[in-house]
């Protein structure tokens, strides 16, 4: 109903004016901020800062503990190891210089690097090698590197360059597990003082400046570092929770390094002036996990059957828009075989499949409890529901159940699934990628699904022996016998995307997401 | 005259409120599966051994029965003091200190933008019901509430980004009293998403109210005796519709100061939204704890400010 009497058009210019007069306000202030330089820059001091924008911020200062890759990013610029890995996966020097193996496997001598000082001043020695390994292996550390080291039984200094390693048994993936940000050497004065973890020091290319949660870690160069003061003198890692805002501040200009993850951000980056958009195969692999202990798929046949109904390359299709690699379980560059070697069938081929699952007894199908993780990375949802579209052309129905981190972790490591859709980390070695899940003792066996003796027995031997030549057959064999047993349904490798500012020269991805080259890059 | 029962009431209905959100907030931490030692090491805490598992259950203060650590929670607060966080070792009060100022200036700010745009446009629409400029502001309204912040915080950047080169400065956050433009860099634009929901909610109250008080009996009396068109705008329409408006400004404004989750995220704010997310995904519990403790704090204190306000408007509400 009409009001009787209502304001007369001075009334409504009154008001009208008024939505001008506050929208005028509210306008300026935004353009007068939008005309402004991008207000990122200008919250460096000065242009010497390089800002790296990432999603996540690193959870624990200390090294032994991190498994947060963010966290490895960033200690992994503050802390050496005593070898490194080339982006291909070769053992490098790092605060060694040499390093001999005795013939029969079970000491490792290595020679320190001289010179070389911690960012607080004080000298490195063989004694922090020491105590760094000690600390390792002390359960009440709660280490990750722990079952990677365990094969150490004694650690010897014959002299502040030197130490010895006396192992339990040969361990040829031991330099791998060395080479880890969570094998990370760290000051014996503060372990025994119980710094370590407050205040990170050192002998990395960057020392620790700060850390403000949630918002960003800032560094600066080491001008002590032995391998040369790096360019960038001074490092920011910037939380920028949503991946659409990184590449915005990429197109303003606001960072000079993006870090994404998720292929739909990465198809929107196309070409710009400001960036260019950088693909790198990381080291791990998207899975399909079936519990081998439970109902049909304690029978091979099925497991067979179910990795012959998938079509990897349609799952990479459709989840991650083509970007990545097929792969089959091996993901270690210097590992590389075919990604079907050793499957029963050619992958997608349902009519095959059927017969299988006929043949084991289960023509009419069946249904599979399958835990989704949600939230730790983009395509998990897209992955599951494409394996759920081409598993019911066979009668195998996949209930998704999308779980959270921790929900999903627990559920996981009770056991209490039939089939988990993940994304595992890779490894230089394949030993370190599959000895925990399948040898016997191994720390993840009893999740993972599967007890075979014949897989255990070779990824022993492949541990146990140094030569490269025998290690790429005992490990080819794994692959097959991987494949034939089928406990998992290994689908492809994703892209990590990084997006490089213009004026950054020098920045070079590699496979592991370790960002080492900004120790040399400018 | 404030009355001293009444407000003696309400702080006790607080309390028990205080205290409840609590109790629920300890005990849905822990019931879901996984604890800070599975949230931080995923999988590979399937690789500890009893000893490692026993350390680190010491070390996050969840070896303790639960009873136990809601006791020693409570009586920290009781002295001011919410622990300290799992993951940076910092305390939750610093923690708190710090994003409080962001989440309540944006919220602040919001409700500012959004409330002047809401009763202006809404006085607009209400004043000529039925014309094109009423219909014109209710189409707006719908478009703005329709139009989730999510997609209008990503657009917003995308657009600054694309267009302009800009975008709002991530640095290190800078207070008001700092740089009033290095702080509106940071913070104009997430305010003005977020005005956007706020700003229709409150035109559609604002109009509706304005429709129906123009047409009662004492209005139409106060222009039968001769009062300007904005004396009857002010003084009788708008100050009997502002009950209602002050009544959704409060509980918008109350949910703006836990709801800023995704604006904070998409603008990269180091907010009490952005803090509790990270703590939850952390399994953080002290920090959870203490942030959504000061978010219900702050929530009821507004509260009771609406019910303040209403007394002050109001004189019939006094009798209450």
């Amino acid at each position: 109903m009409t009001p009787p009497n209502p304001p007369g058009r001075g009334g409504v210019r009154f008001w009208t004016n008024s939505v001008g007069l506050t929208a005028a306000v509210v306008t300026a202030a935004a353009g007068l901020t939008a005309c402004s330089p991008s207000g990122s820059q200008n919250s460096s001091s000065g242009n010497s800062t390089f800002v790296v924008a990432r999603t996540g911020d690193i959870d624990k200062l200390d090294p032994h503990l991190a498994t947060a890759f963010q966290t490895q990013q960033t200690l992994g610029l503050v802390y050496s190891m005593l070898v490194k890995t080339s982006p291909t996966g070769q053992i490098q020097p790092d605060l060694a210089t040499k390093w001999t193996t005795s013939s029969d496997g079970r000491t490792v001598n290595f020679t320190l690097r001289s010179g070389v000082t911690w960012q607080d001043g004080s000298p490195f020695t063989s004694g922090d090698v020491k105590a760094s390994i000690e600390r390792i292996l002390n359960q009440r550390t709660g280490a990750v590197a722990r079952s990677n080291l365990i094969a150490i039984k004694k650690v010897d200094t014959p002299d502040d360059a030197s130490v010895v390693l006396h192992l339990s048994q040969p361990s040829a993936s031991l330099l791998y597990s060395l080479t880890s940000v969570n094998s990370s050497i760290e000051s014996a004065k503060d372990i025994s003082a119980g710094t370590v973890g407050k205040k990170p020091n050192g002998t990395g290319a960057f020392a620790w400046s700060g850390w403000n949660p949630g918002q960003q870690v800032v560094l600066t160069g080491n001008p002590k570092y032995y391998g040369g003061a790096p360019k960038i003198k001074k490092l920011e890692f910037r939380v920028i929770p949503d991946e659409s805002s990184i590449l915005s501040g990429m197109k303003a200009s606001a960072f000079q390094l993006g870090l994404i993850s998720d292929p739909g951000v990465a198809r929107q980056a196309g070409k710009s002036d400001t960036y260019a958009l950088a693909k790198q195969p990381a080291l791990s692999y998207h899975v399909l996990m079936l519990n081998g202990r439970k109902g049909p798929l304690k029978n091979q046949q099925v497991r067979q059957a179910i990795s012959c109904a998938i079509d990897r390359n349609q799952v990479m299709q459709t989840a991650a828009y083509g970007d990545g690699t097929v792969t089959g379980p091996i993901t270690s560059p210097a590992f590389a075989y075919s990604p079907t070697d050793g499957l029963a069938c050619t992958p997608g081929d349902t009519g095959k499949a059927r017969s299988m699952l006929a043949a084991a007894g289960y023509s009419k199908g069946f249904t599979l409890t399958t835990i989704v993780e949600t939230g730790e990375y983009a395509t998990a949802g897209a992955e599951a529901q494409n394996l759920q579209s081409q598993l019911s052309k066979i009668g195998v129905t996949l209930k998704l159940k999308q779980l959270s981190t921790g929900p999903y972790v627990s559920a996981w490591l009770a056991s209490d699934y039939d089939a988990a859709v993940a994304l595992n980390g890779g490894s230089y070695d394949p030993f370190l990628m599959y000895g925990r899940y399948f040898t016997s003792g191994g720390s993840l066996s009893k999740p993972a699904g599967l007890n075979s003796s014949t897989l255990a027995d070779l990824l022993t031997q492949g541990n146990a022996t140094s030569d490269n030549g025998k290690r790429q057959e005992i490990f080819r064999n794994v692959q097959k016998e991987l494949l034939a047993e089928s406990p998992w349904v290994w689908t492809f490798r994703s892209d990590d995307y990084y997006l490089v500012g213009s004026g950054v020269h020098g920045f070079m991805p590699r496979p592991d997401e370790l960002l080492s080259s900004l120790t040399t890059a400018s | 005259m404030l009355n001293w029962r009444w407000l003696g009431a309400r702080a006790l209905g607080a309390l028990i409120t205080l205290l409840g959100v609590t109790v629920v907030v300890f005990v849905v931490l822990r019931t879901i599966p996984g604890n800070a030692i599975t949230a931080s090491l995923g999988i590979e805490s399937g690789t500890l051994t009893p000893a490692q598992r026993a350390s680190l259950e010491h070390f996050y203060g969840i070896d303790r029965p639960w009873f136990a650590q809601l006791w020693a929670w409570i009586s920290g607060v009781a002295h001011g003091d919410l622990g300290l966080s799992l993951t940076s070792g910092k305390s939750v009060t610093s923690l708190v200190a710090s994003s409080l100022p962001v989440t309540v200036e944006l919220a602040v700010l919001s409700a500012l933008i959004g409330t002047a745009f809401g009763v202006v446009l809404g006085v607009l629409a209400g004043s000529r019901p039925g014309r094109a400029s009423d219909s014109l502001t209710q189409g707006a309204s719908l478009v703005g509430l329709a139009i989730p912040e999510f997609v209008l915080g990503t657009a917003v950047v995308t657009i600054l980004a694309e267009a302009f080169h800009y975008f709002p400065d991530t640095g290190t956050f800078v207070p008001l009293t700092r740089s009033v433009s290095g702080n509106m860099s940071q913070i104009l634009y997430p305010s003005l998403v977020l005005a956007v929901a706020f700003a229709a909610n409150v035109m559609r109250t604002t109009r509706s109210e304005y429709v129906e008080m123009a047409d009662a009996d004492y209005v139409r009396t106060a222009r039968g005796k001769g009062l300007s068109p904005g004396r009857v705008r002010t003084s009788h329409i708008l100050r009997n519709a502002t009950i209602p408006i002050v009544t959704l400004t409060g509980i918008q404004f109350g949910y703006l100061l836990g709801g800023t989750v995704i604006i904070e995220q998409i603008f990269a704010l180091p907010g009490m939204g952005r803090l509790l997310f990270t703590a939850i995904s952390n399994r953080d519990y002290p920090v959870v704890q203490g942030t959504v403790l000061v978010i219900a704090v702050l929530f009821v204190l507004v509260n009771l400010l609406v019910d303040l306000l209403y007394r002050m408007i109001d004189p019939r509400t006094r009798a209450a």
